[in-house]
């Protein structure tokens, strides 16, 4: 492939992610429109299996379940999830965060939201280390402890796509004969869910991508393979610095000093910048150099 | 022979990790791990 046919398949790919993501990540896993008529969620062969983003399988029409939600699970009967543990580490090693940014639902509602006009804020560094605590506290060691599923409780997606709908919805379950919400279900737990969501939904439109930046346990798993992953990116120096990279990255990150950052999650969004490409390798270093115009051979 | 081959140690941890990962995977599969799954809802 000569360098025009790769520059022009990078806006190729620019252009399709975004209607790609809604319709594999949003509209395809959460399509189980039998609910309408059985009143109750899919329970079949391919809830046994999960996605490879955050998708949650309370969801009315979810046919798979939430990696984060099995995790849970295991973590609170004390198994060791082989499958999971697997399949995110395949994932991870081979694309790093992609699925991040090319498959994750709440991920896109994220980058819709922010395209409202508004003041934007940038998020303190510092907090993108929030996520790696959520990781290991929330959706490993208090369900470990508690037998409980800690993120499930303030998960801002499940809110949004299981807990919501099933509340407005509220059909009779057929199996009970009585409404799925009996009164008084809805306590104070469900009233500090609905206020994390309404934060995250305003924190949407005013920052880039908090959530996946900030508290995402699955974001942080592939994170930790970034610097790995054999899918990579790749700045042929030499840079102008022209920042051109830093504007258009969802989550923030300076792609010339460091492409491989655990919270790029790969959108292929810098690729607008001609010496951003990607690259395939497993012989890369795991920080490889780049050239920047203040270094000698920048200049 | 290729020298590099020898001193980037990066290319073995990545072959490693993924064979790791196809293990694991497999053996999830063939334990039923992935039957264990409980579907429960915390979104209420």
């Amino acid at each position: 492939m000569d360098r025009h046919e790769s520059r022009f398949t990078y806006t190729l790919l620019r252009k399709i992610r975004s209607p790609f993501v809604a319709l594999i990540g949003l509209v395809l896993p959460n399509s189980y429109l039998t609910v309408l008529v059985t009143k109750q969620i899919y329970e079949g062969p391919l809830k046994q299996a999960c996605v490879p983003f955050l998708n949650c399988h309370a969801c009315p029409t979810a046919y798979m379940a939430c990696p984060v939600g099995v995790l849970q699970h295991f973590s609170a009967i004390r198994q060791f999830p082989s499958f999971l543990v697997g399949f995110v580490v395949a994932i991870g090693m081979l694309f790093g965060r992609a699925a991040c940014g090319w498959l994750c639902p709440f991920g896109w509602v994220q980058d819709q939201l922010h395209k409202i006009k508004s003041r934007k804020f940038a998020i303190p560094r510092f907090l993108s280390k929030g996520k790696y605590l959520s990781l290991a506290v929330l959706a490993i060691a208090l369900p470990f402890f508690t037998e409980d599923h800690w993120f499930s409780r303030i998960c801002p997606w499940g809110t949004l796509s299981a807990g919501v709908p099933w509340v407005a919805w509220n059909p009779d379950d057929p199996s009970l004969g009585a409404p799925v919400i009996e009164p008084g279900m809805l306590g104070w737990l469900y009233a500090l869910k609905i206020s994390i969501l309404a934060v995250f939904l305003l924190l949407f439109v005013l920052t880039k991508r908090p959530f996946c930046r900030t508290l995402c346990p699955l974001g942080a798993a592939y994170a930790l393979f970034n610097r790995v992953s054999l899918m990579r990116l790749h700045v042929e120096g030499p840079c102008a610095e022209c920042n051109l990279c830093v504007e258009v990255c969802p989550v923030d990150i300076r792609v010339s000093d460091d492409p491989n950052a655990p919270d790029c999650i790969r959108c292929l969004k810098c690729t607008v910048c001609k010496h951003v490409s990607v690259r395939w390798s497993y012989a890369d270093g795991i920080r490889p150099a780049t050239v920047s115009p203040t270094s000698p051979e920048g200049r | 022979m290729d020298n590099s081959f020898v001193r980037n140690p990066v290319r073995y941890i990545r072959i490693a990790m993924l064979l790791t990962a196809l293990t694991l995977l497999l053996s999830g599969i063939f334990t039923g791990d992935t039957t264990l799954i409980r579907i429960e809802s915390a979104t209420l």
